[in-house]
């Protein structure tokens, strides 16, 4: 452990502390915004490359843009009133004490059994039946995580893309009319810097998905870019977005249905569900990557669309 | 007492904060207040499986893939509790024109 470490870790808990004591919604989400950040080089530092990422593109990138939509749309936080103070008043210090005390001493006494197990058990290395290295040779990638992704572990991430389109399809039926419309310009200085940035990010976006077969990357870090990139525009007013709006609920649908139309090239080929033949593997996964990547950048789009202020929204 | 390892350290890291969200969403009443609390649990418990994933000389790309599972879920339940706490409190913060008296 180095100092790095020492450094990183306490911002990770001061700033956590931040996003949950403030009262305030935008100071509390300010507060998880930062440690999202935090939170990308605390992932850097342990040497995963791909979930800085995906933390950096989901966690400070869309999560944050959804979360301070969420907090600044709302109304004043709707907590218990604060007891009027009586200075002076003996016997009333005690309930204060308690209600402020028992949940740092339910954190205290919680945190420190599972610090202790943690301190005391075994440091083994994760281990599996046969190591992935060894494991790799047939799934037409190189980069070991996408292969979890979508070789070895290809039911997790086929459930969870319908997670997200569940969640995507959920936003279709509780928010109505106000999808189709377009958000009011705020100024040419945003419509500037949109459309400075919209090519850089559409590149980036198309690079992660293609870098995913041979390094960090993949479908849900260029799916959460592409998000960004359509909500980029959408803050600055542009006027084609809500034609393509028309086409989010097949693009929703796209990634699921490119992915079972996938696993269903197994049995039809005489074996297993989801076990496409090896020799097919490089295509078969691009092609479930591109779409997932569109259905992903679908859904995303539709939470934002959905947490948006409507007195901001032109018909 | 032994120094710490860094995959040790960030594994305390991660329970202090993992409870501490947990601590946090079972007493708070505001629902953005709820919805951070569970993000920041998420995060925790994530920091846990990462340190055991960091152990070895290179990251166990098994438990990456579960932690990128991990915050894509993530999102999709923020996202889908931020909509649902729009609709409650009305699109602007004031009560919806349709809504019951």
């Amino acid at each position: 452990m180095t100092v790095v470490d020492l450094a990183l870790g306490l911002a990770v808990v001061v700033t956590a502390g931040a996003a949950l004591l403030p009262r305030r919604r935008m100071t509390m989400v300010m507060g998880f915004l930062v440690m999202a950040v935090i939170m990308a080089l605390v992932w850097l530092r342990l040497g995963s490359v791909d979930v800085a990422l995906a933390e950096t593109a989901l966690g400070t990138g869309l999560l944050s843009a959804i979360l301070v939509l969420l907090a600044r749309g709302g109304p004043a936080p709707q907590g218990p009133e604060e007891p009027p103070r009586d200075d002076g008043a003996a016997g009333r210090w005690l309930p204060r004490l308690a209600r402020a005390g028992a949940p740092v001493l339910a954190w205290a006494v919680v945190t420190g059994v599972f610090m202790k197990v943690w301190l005391e058990v075994e440091r083994l290395l994760p281990a599996w039946e046969e190591t992935l290295p060894a494991a790799m040779g047939p799934t037409g990638v190189e980069h070991e995580v996408t292969a979890v992704l979508l070789t070895f572990r290809s039911y997790d991430t086929l459930l969870e893309s319908a997670v997200l389109m569940l969640a995507g399809v959920a936003v279709l039926a509780v928010t109505g009319t106000e999808l189709g419309g377009r958000t009011a310009s705020p100024g040419t200085t945003m419509s500037w810097w949109t459309r400075v940035s919209a090519p850089a990010l559409v590149v980036v976006g198309l690079w992660l998905l293609f870098a995913g077969s041979s390094g960090s990357g993949g479908a849900f870090q260029a799916g959460a870019v592409l998000a960004g990139l359509m909500m980029l525009a959408d803050a600055s007013g542009a006027r084609s977005l809500p034609d393509l709006r028309r086409a989010m609920p097949w693009g929703l649908a796209a990634g699921v249905l490119v992915f079972l139309a996938a696993a269903a090239l197994g049995p039809m080929t005489g074996r297993g569900w989801l076990d496409w033949e090896p020799s097919w593997g490089f295509p078969v996964i691009l092609t479930v990557e591109i779409a997932l990547t569109v259905g992903i950048a679908a859904a995303l789009h539709l939470l934002y669309l959905g947490v948006r202020a409507r007195r901001e929204v032109v018909a | 007492m032994m120094p710490l390892a860094a995959d040790q350290w960030y594994g305390l890291i991660g329970i202090a904060v993992a409870v501490a969200g947990l601590v946090r969403l079972v007493t708070v009443q505001d629902l953005v207040a709820r919805l951070v609390s569970l993000n920041v649990m998420g995060v925790g418990s994530l920091l846990l499986i990462m340190a055991v994933a960091s152990r070895g000389a290179e990251v166990d790309p098994l438990l990456s893939a579960l932690v990128i599972t991990g915050l894509v879920i993530t999102v999709a339940f923020t996202g889908l509790g931020a909509v649902l706490i729009r609709r409650l409190e009305g699109p602007d913060g004031g009560a919806e024109e349709d809504e019951l008296p």
